[in-house]
Parts: C-alpha cells; structure tokens; sequence
C-alpha cells in the first residue's frame, strides 16, 4: 500500500517521507487542538508517537474531538486510548506510547521526541512545557484559542501558533508569556465553568502546526529560517503573523542560554 | 539503551564552517564540543551539545602518516575546558565524502585514548567522539562510568531544517 | 539575577546545603530537607524558594509535597514541574521582603 500512499506529497522531497518517518513526536493535551493534530500527523506518515493526556472523553468534549464518538464519549474512553486508535486506523506503526497522565508526571519519554507540539489549556503549563522543552533541546509548536466576551459585544475569538525553537526566541520573548498574564491568570485559579471551545479554531490552528512541523523536517519551502508566531483572528478568518515580530530584538534569548540545557544543575552555595 | 545527540543546526554549521577550512598541512581539522547530560538516570540518556572550541592552526603536529594530530596542549585545552564548564568533552572531525561516516583504523585506534583523560576531569559527564561527513553524523558516547562506548542511535540537528539520524539498533 | 553573599550565608545557616538553579529566567534557591516550624508534618522537606516576582506574588515558596498537617491552606499550586522535579505550593501574599532570609521567613510563618 505504501508506494501510492504518500504519492501525493511527493513534492516534500526525495527524503521528505523518511524524514517524517524517522521522526519522533510528542503530543502533550489530546482534546480539541491535539486530536486534530494526532489525525493529521497520521494521515502525514508520522511513525513514532508519544502521547500524554490525563483525561476521558466525556460529552462536553463532543463538539470538538475529533477522535471522539458519541460512545467513546458515554463510556469515558481515555483520550490517548481513542488518539491511538486512530492513528492506528490511518496508519500501522508499532510506535504509538501512550500516557494517560500529565507529562510532568512521567517526562522521561518526552525528553526523548524530536517535536513537540503543546495543546495546553493555560500560560502557566506552557510554561512549563517550554522550559522542559528548551533544556531537552526539543522544538515546541504550541497552539491554543480562547474566546471573549465583554458585556453585549460580539465575542472575540483569538487564538496562537507559536514555534519555539531552542536557541531562538521564547515565549516570553515573543511577549506572549509575561508575569503580568501569568498573575492575572493565577489569580482566577479556580474559577468555575470550562472555556469556550469550539472545532473549526482547533483545525485552522492545528492543520498549521503540523504544516510547521512538516516544514521543519523536509524544509519543502526551502524558506529561511523565521521566528513563527501567528496570531489567529477568528472572527474574520484570517492567520497572521504577530505584529510583535515586527519589534522583535536580534539578541540570544535571556530566558533559555545555550549552557542550560540538560538535567539541572544546582550550584552548590 | 538508546542514545541520543542533539545540537542546534547553528551550532553544527559553526563546526562544519570550522572543519571545513584548510590547515596548512593536516588533511582533516579537529575541534572539541562540549555537551551537558540529560535524562541521565534513564534507558534513554541524551547528549545536548552546548558549544564548541576549535584548535589553532599551530596545535597540529605534522604527521603524514595521519588525517590530523593533535598536540598534547590542545588535549589539556580540552581538559581544561571540561573544569570550567563541567561539561563533557567530545573530540570532532569531518570525513570529506558522503554517507554515512566511519571512523577509520587509526580513528579507532587512537581516537578512544582521549576518553580516560576526559574522564579524570569529568567523571559525572558522557564523553565521546563526533564524526561528520559531508551529509552525515556518527556519534560514540561513553556515558559516566563507562568504559565502552555506545553508538548514538538518534542524532538531531535542532533547528531549520531539523534533521534527524537514525541508526539500527543491533 | 546575583544576591550578596551575606544573604546567601543567613540562608546556610538555616539550611547547610543550600544550592542555586536558574530557569526560564527566575532564580531558584533549593534547600534540601529543611527543617519546618513544630507541628509540620513531615517536619522537614526539600523546599524552593523562588526570591522574584513569580505569577502576581513577590515571591514563591514551593514545598516537595503538600504538608499534611495543614490541608487547610490554600493549595493552589498542585505538581507544577520546576528545574525537573514537581512541587506543590499553597497561596501566600508576602511583601517584597528586602533579604533572602526574610522572604523565606515570611512563607514559613503561614505553617505556625
């Protein structure tokens, strides 16, 4: 089957597909950002999968998982389990680890993946995300949309794609995490009712990310290397980049120096 | 086990950019990287290379019968460099053809006698030897304590374009 | 970010083996098994003190394991990873305290 398979995708190059294949994948948050992304990177020809996420299916999921049935949904089937079987469906690998936990809990197999691509649902776990990231020398795509709301006004929807790149800018860097968001958000720690979520956000954003990630490892664009931060206006359809890019300073980044990579190290005092 | 190497596509290129220039009189150049561990405790240890330190020109020893030799101050260079960044050390040369590189007789021969000494100065660091060819990376780690050598089986260059190296296990 | 020696010493005093780490650009000081005001339970724990503005507090302290001996305090830091290791830590507005002993003090006295 596989001769005519990626026929289509041919134009990623002469060693496009064996890169991908070669390469290993970390999925952390397998709801409405990483189901999209797990279906793709399968339909794709990703081989290697490491896939964490804690939680079931459950109804209020139903309008955005994709890799969800009403009755995976009525018997609360762990997202992994249901991640796994569809990129088993589309693709036969004997490489797809799944961790129904949260990634911090068991990270080792994480520090392992070539990409990662981050669906997490706030500043501070991205953050973390990151730093695991950046000291394991792994890129990280990240996604995310939210939606708000202020008095009678149109909700506004929004959302990011963010490439953090180890040895170029972080996420604090591009401005997208700041001590003032992270309190703010601390603040509301809590604060009952789950977040707007709905599926077609979740495709434009994840369908880009995999096309990053894609990008990176067959380099089909042959573009120069960039800083990528896109900004999602969802109500007007459009995905652009950050209008921070246009201020970004050419300096190393502060947050993630080059030496601090690796297990850590404490200084004995 | 399965190790693997990563270093930044900006770091690679500054050490093929390095190996690349001509020597007066050796065939090959050598430099030195630098790595930090990772995951050490695990059945997955990972070398993150953190930077690089070439040789000067007069740190060669003319040996026609070699590639290139090193002299004694560069290997205590290295030495050095290994206190004051607690880093381990990994020696790096370039084979000038492509695929995947091997390590030659004398690469073989000689190349492991360097370890011991890096890890006299640096027991709790991996160690090892790098070898590029002209598309293609091998790498030969010698974790702490170790007195063998495992082949990395997942060589990564991070950045644009990312790339990765695998090697069949055996 | 550098502190004095002087302050670092007062937090040796306290706790012998007292280390320093650095991520994402805040300074950490990790105090192994440091010995908690009576009636903690455990009565000693590895302890991080971050000394900067971190998430809308001045500065942060983070315990290896919510004490059991007082469920009561607002937990609401639950396993977050730093420098490799999860830590829990409970909501507690302390002033920005001029010395590293002082900021430490401050978050021990919510466990009196």
């Amino acid at each position: 089957m596989t001769s005519e398979r990626f026929s289509r995708q041919s134009f990623l190059g002469a060693d496009g597909q064996a890169a991908i294949e070669r390469a290993i994948v970390g999925i952390v948050g397998l709801g409405g950002g990483g189901g999209h992304i797990v279906q793709q990177c399968a339909h794709v020809g990703f081989l290697n999968y490491r896939l964490y996420d804690a939680d079931g299916a459950d109804e209020s999921n139903l309008n955005r998982l994709v890799i969800s049935t009403e009755a995976d949904a009525e018997a609360g089937i762990l997202k992994v389990e249901l991640a796994r079987r569809r990129i088993l469906a589309i693709r036969s690998t004997d490489n797809v680890e799944i961790f129904p936990c949260r990634w911090q809990d068991n990270p080792e197999p994480l520090r392992g993946c070539d990409i990662v691509f981050g669906c997490v649902d706030s500043f501070a776990e991205r953050r973390e995300l990151e730093a695991c990231c950046r000291r394991y020398l792994i890129p990280l795509i990240d996604i995310g949309m939210d939606i708000h709301q202020a008095g009678d006004e149109a909700p506004v929807m929004g959302g990011q794609v963010i490439l953090s790149m180890p040895g170029g800018p972080c996420m604090f860097c591009l401005g997208f995490l700041a001590e003032a968001k992270l309190g703010r958000e601390a603040q509301k720690y809590g604060a009952a009712g789950g977040r707007p979520q709905v599926v077609w956000p979740n495709g434009v954003l994840a369908s880009t990310a995999v096309g990053i990630a894609v990008n990176l490892l067959t380099n089909w664009t042959r573009s120069k290397p960039q800083t990528i931060y896109l900004s999602y206006r969802g109500n007007d359809g459009t995905l652009v980049p950050h209008p921070r890019l246009e201020h970004l300073r050419d300096v190393p980044c502060p947050h993630y120096p080059p030496h601090q990579v690796g297990d850590p190290i404490f200084k004995k005092l | 086990m399965s190790v693997h190497v990563r270093l930044t596509r900006q770091l690679y290129e500054q050490v093929r950019a390095d190996l690349s220039r001509l020597h007066p009189f050796a065939s090959e150049r050598v430099g030195f990287l630098f790595a930090q561990l990772g995951n050490a405790n695990s059945v997955t240890p990972l070398v993150l290379f953190t930077g690089y330190s070439l040789l000067a020109d007069d740190r060669y020893i003319n040996d026609p019968q070699a590639g290139a030799r090193i002299d004694s101050q560069a290997i205590r260079s290295a030495m050095q460099e290994v206190l004051n960044r607690k880093e381990g050390a990994f020696h790096v040369h370039m084979h000038d053809w492509h695929g995947k590189p091997r390590f030659s007789r004398m690469d073989r021969t000689e190349l492991p006698r360097l370890i011991p000494s890096f890890q006299a100065v640096g027991l709790s660091f991996a160690h090892g030897l790098l070898l590029l060819s002209k598309d293609d990376i091998t790498a030969a780690v010698w974790l702490p304590g170790n007195t063998q050598p495992a082949e990395a089986d997942h060589i990564t260059i991070v950045g644009h374009p990312l790339q990765v190296f695998e090697r069949q296990r055996t | 970010m550098t502190f004095p020696d002087d302050q670092i010493a007062e937090l040796k005093l306290l706790c012998a083996g007292v280390q320093q780490g650095v991520e994402a650009g805040y300074p950490y000081f990790l105090l192994p098994a440091l010995r908690l005001p009576a009636r903690c339970d455990p009565p000693s724990m590895d302890v991080l003190l971050c000394p900067a503005s971190r998430d809308g507090y001045a500065s942060r302290l983070f315990f290896a394991e919510r004490l059991k001996s007082h469920p009561h305090l607002n937990w609401n830091v639950n396993r977050v990873r730093i420098l490799e290791r999860n830590w829990d830590a409970f909501s507690w507005r302390v002033n920005a305290e001029p010395r590293l002993i002082q900021k430490l003090a401050a978050h021990l006295r919510a466990l009196k």
